[in-house]
């Protein structure tokens, strides 16, 4: 038995909380937010879809392996920090002022990519518990006494 | 090429490519093999140039930063030592590669071997090339790791599992010794202005400029001991060398690449190095001299012992590996400096010897020498091959080989100890058996092989190997012979590179000393001592079957290290099981109570012991209206969790305190935090509600009256001792506020605005990283145990 409510309510959030999530992850350093909450939120949102419609729905639209989204989110972490010891400094240092060649001067802090990489783990590590547990039982809401 | 840019590629570059199998495609793994060939070849390339740098004994010091801050870096050292050890891993290593692409077995997924082969390719030239002690037991480590690896490629068989585990702890444990070692030595050596260095040209100059500084030192004992147990579970000398013959349910190629031609030899590496520092001292005569005789000539009598042309040859290698040992521990001008030559020509036969055994094994399908027989009329390249290394690992001169050389500068050594001193007399008894030995167990690995009566085996033979498996053998026989030839080259190619490395006393007299005594034949006695060790050895050789069990009648002591590793392996595994299954007996509600009330315990203990006081803090400060309100909401549905009836409507008010805490931290300005407990607490209770589903059906009501109360005081005694801790901590602070630092700094060196956040990813990066993989080991551990879970079910 789906709710049909719920259904049409997160067809039309899923998309805005996608959203919400990315933009989330970009103004982490400057103002509330950054790469655990923005990971939070995206794997909430993908979540949602999966109480509206259901596990087999959510299998088919799941293209990605989570455990490789975690890998792939920590490999990015650990590189920004070996990334420190390409330019000369210890391990994890932070860089934030870039001459690139075409586009002139950018400032980006390269924590950023580290934050990065703290999203797709957090995303990976909820995604993947939650899926590998409601795969255990079909998912009905029975009251239990 | 700047020096540091290669050194980097050789060390790191197999690094690189050891992850190259775990994108190449499943199918193409014929091809995976030839291109992983390239890289011991390249790496090989990379160090000749280096060859003619470190000629006169100059040395080159390459440093990278890691961890200024603690003494740790990558720094590296280029001399006669490692160019020459870096020489046989790579040299030795094209050939296995090559080997391996015709041993392994087409149905066999090739990607986790290269994988780590070439990580421990990797890691063994790193142990070579590094002179920081802390960087060099980094890559220590991961030569057991890699080892254990390929010591376990094939993990269905039992046998693998077991070598592959002993090999891993006896060298593991024997690692941690060898750090404790290395932390004592550099506190030994810390100079008194500062601070403690583990760079070894920094130790060195430190003992140069106070002589006696290692010998007085408090420490001296227990950091030479300590460094020896590391090394000597390495090399498998005596008492740990009951791990390598069971590490030869490794597949052959990995035999004669790690077991025989460089993981072992990485211990003696070692003592190479540090010789400067404790070479002189009776401690390192008697230990490293001492325990390398044992070792010599009781795994010298153990290869007779044996059937499995494999675990002869481990053997084989443990008693060359003791006598090189042997060599460094008496500390004679000729013994130190032609070590390096033993080690390359060890290096030469052994691997040679491994491979014809895994072509054996291949063809006939047995490496047992009571099945084969006759089988130089089926293999009559392997057979010559064979030959020339066993004639070679005998040291007997016709034709000429390298071996013989060996042999005789060791006898020259011992002569010379007993010269010295005459109450030395068991080293050269040791040395005249371990000879007659070895003549006996390599008669033992070729006559009944391919001589003999054929048996079962011969007849599967499927007849010569093919060229490509033979080529590896083949080109390290044709050395093996050339370097017999040429007497003055491999030795004064050798001799240059030790001799170029930092350590040689005087170097003028050694070369006067081998220019006189170089030659094959150089006199009489010397001839006299080869032809009784060939006597005896046929002799031995003949006879050893009537002598079999009298070293059985008096239990076997070569069998004690065995037999103390199995006892005490398996018995903390017993003594693990007996203690999990009293705290842990299958009953959640048992486990949560026994963690809260050892946190209570331990607690209030600890409190109560060190006299603790409680304060209260007189804060007249009237909390926010809101505040008040969140704490009557909070407590409410904590009271409405305890008492109310439905399951699911209590998970629910569960929730409600979690967005409570949330709403908390809202009104007092911290939005971060708020977020984070919004979205963490949605999270969990989802998490609840799923895991909800597969907990049986119970209804607190059933239990006892006594039960209810007890866990209720307890639930009382937890909140009391959170209470009173958390309140007292807040109204004592004991450190400085650290919140300034962070937010003066937070836009000029981390540039953002947002504290909470730099602090996260900037500043305390290091630790959120350890966080992330903390989270995913965590994920990997649900999804292992369930899917274990349903494994079991299904059966």
């Amino acid at each position: 038995m789906r709710s049909m409510i719920l259904q049409v309510i997160s067809a039309a959030l899923v998309p805005l909380t996608l959203v919400f999530s990315i933009y989330l992850l970009f103004r982490g350093h400057n103002a509330p937010g950054g790469g655990f909450i923005a990971g939070l939120v995206t794997s909430l949102s993908i979540i949602l879809i999966f109480l509206a419609y259901g596990m087999e729905f959510f299998n088919k639209i799941s293209f990605l392996k989570f455990n490789r989204l975690f890998a792939l989110g920590l490999a990015f972490a650990v590189l920004t920090g070996l990334g420190a010891i390409i330019g000369g400094k210890p391990f994890l240092t932070s860089k934030s002022h870039w001459h690139l060649p075409l586009l002139g001067d950018a400032e980006i802090p390269s924590a950023m990519f580290f934050d990065l990489g703290v999203y797709f783990v957090v995303v990976g590590v909820v995604l993947d518990i939650i899926h590998t547990l409601a795969e255990e039982r079909k998912w009905g809401m029975e009251d239990k006494k | 090429m700047k020096d540091s840019i290669r050194i980097l590629l050789v060390v790191f570059l197999p690094f690189l490519f050891a992850l190259l199998p775990a994108v190449w495609p499943a199918q193409r793994k014929k091809s995976l093999a030839w291109f992983c060939l390239l890289v011991p070849l390249a790496v090989f390339i990379l160090i000749m140039p280096w060859l003619n740098r470190v000629e006169g004994g100059q040395q080159l010091w390459i440093d990278i930063n890691w961890i200024p801050t603690i003494g740790v870096n990558f720094e590296f050292l280029v001399d006669g030592l490692s160019v020459l050890f870096s020489l046989i891993i790579s040299g030795i290593g094209v050939l296995v590669f090559l080997y391996s692409i015709y041993y392994l077995h087409d149905h066999e997924n090739f990607h986790r071997y290269y994988a780590a082969l070439l990580a421990f390719m990797g890691s063994m030239l790193g142990v070579v090339y590094t002179r920081n002690l802390v960087v060099l037991f980094v890559f220590w480590e991961l030569t057991s790791l890699s080892s254990f690896m390929l010591i376990g490629y094939w993990f269905h068989r039992k046998e693998s599992r077991y070598g592959a585990l002993k090999a891993l702890f006896i060298t593991g444990t024997g690692g941690l010794f060898m750090l404790a070692g290395f932390v004592l030595l550099a506190l030994a050596c810390r100079p008194s202005s500062g601070s403690i260095s583990f760079d070894l040209r920094e130790i060195f100059a430190y003992a140069a400029a106070n002589p006696t500084a290692i010998a007085e030192s408090p420490y001296f004992t227990a950091m030479l001991l300590c460094i020896l147990v590391g090394a000597f579970t390495k090399s498998g000398q005596f008492p740990f060398y009951n791990w390598l013959p069971d590490a030869m349910a490794a597949p052959t190629p990995i035999s004669a690449y790690l077991h025989s031609s460089t993981m072992v030899k990485a211990g003696i590496f070692l003592m190479a190095r540090l010789f400067p520092l404790f070479g002189g001292t009776d401690l390192w005569f008697h230990v490293v001299g001492g325990g390398g005789t044992i070792t010599m000539v009781l795994c010298a009598y153990m290869a007779l012992k044996h059937y499995d042309l494999k675990r002869i040859l481990a053997y084989s290698t443990l008693s060359t590996l003791g006598l090189i040992t042997a060599c460094y521990g008496y500390g004679t001008k000729i013994g130190i400096h032609l070590n390096n030559f033993h080690i390359m020509n060890h290096a030469f036969y052994k691997a040679c010897l491994f491979m014809i055994a895994g072509i054996i094994d291949h063809a006939t399908g047995t490496r047992d020498i009571r099945e084969l027989g006759q089988l130089r009329k089926h293999m009559r390249y392997t057979w010559l091959i064979a030959c020339v290394a066993a004639l070679s690992m005998c040291g007997i001169p016709l034709p000429p080989v390298m071996g013989f050389l060996s042999k005789e500068f060791l006898f020259e050594q011992v002569m010379h100890l007993y010269h010295e001193d005459h109450s030395l007399w068991f080293y050269p008894l040791a040395a005249f058996l371990t000879a007659c030995f070895t003549v006996g167990y390599s008669l033992k690995l070729i006559v009944p092989v391919f001589w003999g009566t054929a048996n079962k085996g011969t007849e599967h033979c499927h007849g010569e190997a093919p060229f490509g498996m033979l080529l590896g053998p083949g080109l390290l026989a044709v050395g093996i012979i050339l370097g017999g030839c040429w007497v003055a080259l491999p030795d004064s190619f050798v001799l240059k590179l030790f001799l170029a490395s930092d350590f040689v006393p005087q170097q003028q007299e050694v070369t006067t000393i081998l220019h006189t005594n170089v030659a094959i034949w150089h006199n009489f006695s010397a001839f006299a001592l080869t032809a009784s060790v060939i006597v005896v050895g046929l002799l031995i050789y003949k006879f050893i079957r009537r002598f079999d069990g009298i070293l059985d009648k008096g239990g076997n002591p070569t069998e004690w290290p065995d037999r103390f590793y199995n006892f005490s392996f398996d018995g903390t595994i017993k003594g693990a099981t007996f203690v999990s299954n009293i705290a842990q007996d299958g009953n959640l509600r048992h486990y949560v109570f026994l963690t809260f009330f050892a946190i209570v315990a331990l607690l209030s203990g600890a409190y109560l012991w060190n006299d603790g006081t409680i304060t209260f803090v007189k804060d007249t400060t009237v909390p926010n209206f809101w505040a008040i309100c969140l704490a009557v909401i909070t407590v409410a549905s904590i009271l409405l969790v305890i008492f109310y009836p439905h399951r699911l409507a209590k998970i629910f008010f569960l929730g409600v305190v979690g967005y409570a805490v949330c709403l908390f931290f809202f009104f007092y300005r911290a939005p971060d935090l708020a977020l984070t407990q919004l979205l963490i607490e949605s999270v969990s209770l989802l998490l609840f509600l799923l895991v909800f589903y597969r907990l049986p059906h119970f209804d607190y009501e059933d239990e006892p009256k006594l039960r209810r109360i007890v866990d209720g005081m307890l639930s009382l005694a937890v909140g009391c001792v959170m209470f009173f801790f958390t309140y007292n901590a807040i109204s004592q602070p004991l450190f400085d506020n650290i919140t300034p630092y962070f937010i003066e700094n937070t836009i000029p060196k981390a540039h953002g605005k947002n504290v909470v956040n730099t602090i996260l990813v900037d500043f305390r990066g290091f630790d959120t990283m350890g966080e992330i993989t903390v989270l995913c080991i965590a994920a990997m551990g649900v999804y292992a145990l369930l899917k274990i879970h349903r494994k079991v079910k299904k059966k």
